[in-house]
């Protein structure tokens, strides 16, 4: 009996720890195929992160202050002022900040399957996470970074809803909304109507309350929020998965339906965390199909919830319907072997796609090198009293700054610099505070005054930037 | 009636991997996905239990298919948070009395059991 029990055990562990490995290759194809992150908000961050610095410098009631005003994720931006603690640069640091939140949300997804149904699903759901992380949600892309990072605890907070007092997992919620504002309201309206639904008639129950509560709280927040949340953008971009049909994600997307059966199963068992599942699943599904209901807000970055709610119905049906098509435990074994490595390649080959787009220098996607090496000269041979200016119309000029720690600004297309000429524009420049100025060649031609005249010289040109002294410092 | 289900779930996986090597679409296999499910459903759980995650498949349904003319003129983002909020009315509305009467049947069972 206790051999039976060590072999089962010893089994699923071996099992975990394959799809875990799995995971991880698929996961760190990020850092090992990229010299720099992908995506422009990381910049944002950065700068968000030297203001609170700033302000934490002057005293650390105004470093909160700003880290409350500052940004809609404090969370997030504490974490990565935290990473300043760490060795290495920005860029890399930011690589690997994508790296833990698909870990985590990996991690989180896996214990949450493997509460509903198993080791078997916890290794599935594992796998599953590890193949969107690029081309389905688009999660490398620092834009999403916060709600990356919040997708972790949100899915962490679902686990523990598993009884009539939640208390552990309400805890976890101001954490989820410090991360990401929209995960944490979209946690609190599934925990409320979840716990309304699950606790069937009996409306004076507990969780009944708590359910009230929540909804009530969730209200109240939207409401205050309602002019910022107004701004919001539109947009009409389908799910992904339908651009590419024969993702390996697709197979899953089929099992989903299937795992609601299995899920229903559990009802009995697991009350609560089935309810939750399921409003999760309509919630989520509504979010991301908003277009459909003729609305249009932001669908590619609510998107990522959809993924999660198929991820978690996929790992649950997954092991039930191999056990009824594959009887042989041996055949299913290989069965899902070779699925998973061929899914693994696939989406190997599909990622990689993405990231030799971003690394070749002919796409200019991102940083160019010698965009970088232009302002690693900044940094190495201009003093830090420096004062940097360059076209903003290229979003490469925010990384000035953040790489080289010289005050910079951008400057508008219609900036006088652009246009006057002779003294006006050296009056111009007097008044101004900017010492150099940078152009990013690739979008940007150099005017004829700021190129080769010897009143404004050049001090720095490579194929991709040039830098003109503007005065003396 | 348990003998079709190993067969159901052998044509979900060979539908959903047929769409990998694009021999069908995956529209197609969806609706393959949906019809085992029901298969499934119908196969594995009781008439209550089937009930059961029947409001949670089709409040999305619905409100895909009856587009909510919530004031247009509203911000967007204020319009989805409405047309949501009504959504999941209904879907508490339909859902509370299937799950309470599953309890309740659940506690009628458990009693007799005890008795």
């Amino acid at each position: 009996m206790v051999e039976a029990c060590y072999m089962h055990l010893s089994k699923s562990w071996l099992i975990i720890s394959f799809s875990a490995a799995f995971a991880a290759v698929l996961i760190l194809q990020y850092p090992l195929a990229t010299t720099f992150p992908i995506g422009g908000d990381a910049t944002r961050y950065i700068d968000r992160v030297a203001q609170v610095k700033d302000a934490w410098q002057q005293s650390p009631r105004l470093g909160i202050a700003k880290l409350s005003s500052n940004t809609p994720y404090p969370g997030v931006i504490a974490l990565l002022a935290a990473s300043e603690l760490l060795p290495g640069s920005w860029p890399e640091k930011f690589t690997w900040w994508v790296v833990w939140g698909h870990v985590a949300t990996a991690a989180a997804l896996s214990w949450l399957s493997y509460r509903v149904a198993g080791w078997q699903a916890a290794a599935g759901a594992t796998v599953i996470w590890s193949m969107v992380t690029v081309t389905i949600t688009g999660h490398v892309e620092e834009g999403t970074l916060a709600q990356l990072l919040s997708l972790g605890p949100l899915a962490l907070f679902f686990s523990f809803l598993n009884s009539r007092r939640p208390w552990p997992a309400l805890l976890l919620l101001p954490l989820i909304y410090v991360l990401h504002p929209l995960s944490g309201l979209i946690g609190l309206a599934v925990f409320g109507i979840a716990y309304f639904v699950a606790s069937g008639l009996s409306f004076f129950s507990l969780p009944a309350r708590l359910a009230a509560a929540a909804l009530v709280l969730g209200s109240f927040m939207i409401w205050t929020q309602a002019a910022a949340l107004a701004n919001f953008p539109q947009g009409t971009r389908p799910f992904p998965l339908f651009d590419h049909p024969s993702h390996p994600f697709g197979f899953f997307l089929l099992l989903a339906p299937a795992g609601l059966v299995v899920l229903t199963k559990q009802i009995h068992r697991q009350p609560y965390l089935t309810a939750t599942i399921f409003v999760f699943a309509a919630v989520a599904t509504l979010l991301t199909f908003n277009s459909f209901l003729g609305i249009g807000v932001i669908p590619h970055r609510l998107q990522s919830y959809f993924v999660m709610a198929l991820t978690i119905l996929a790992s649950i049906a997954l092991p039930s319907m191999l056990r009824l098509a594959i009887p042989p435990r041996v055949g299913r074994y290989l069965f899902v072997a070779t699925l998973f490595i061929a899914f693994g390649l696939s989406v190997w080959s599909r990622n990689s796609l993405v990231f030799n787009f971003y690394e070749s220098p002919s796409r200019y996607a991102r940083l160019h090198p010698d965009e970088r090496a232009a302002i690693t000269w900044l940094a190495n041979e201009v003093p830090t009293t420096a004062f940097i200016a360059s076209s903003k119309t290229n979003r490469h000029s925010e990384w000035i700054p953040i790489l080289s720690s010289h005050q910079w600004t951008g400057l508008a297309a219609n900036d006088p610099i652009w246009r006057l000429s002779d003294t006006q524009l050296q009056n111009y420049i007097k008044q101004s505070p900017y010492t150099h100025l940078v152009f990013f060649k690739h979008r940007e031609k150099p005017t004829d005054i700021f190129h080769g005249l010897a009143v404004y010289p050049t001090v720095y040109e490579n194929q991709a930037a040039l830098i003109v002294q503007l005065q003396n410092l | 009636m348990k003998t079709i289900r190993p067969l159901l779930a052998f044509v979900l996986l060979a539908s959903a991997l047929a769409v990998q090597v694009e021999i069908t679409t995956l529209q197609a296999a969806m609706v393959i996905a949906w019809l085992v499910a029901a298969g499934l459903a119908l196969t594995t759980l009781s008439w209550r239990e089937i009930a059961i995650p029947s409001p949670f498949v089709l409040i999305p349904v619905l409100a895909f298919a009856i587009r909510l003319p919530i004031a247009n003129s509203q911000p967007p983002l204020i319009r989805l948070f409405f047309v949501l909020a009504l959504w999941m009315l209904i879907l508490v509305a339909l859902a509370v009395p299937l799950w309470g009467s599953l309890a309740h049947q659940k506690q009628r069972q458990s009693r007799s059991a005890r008795s």
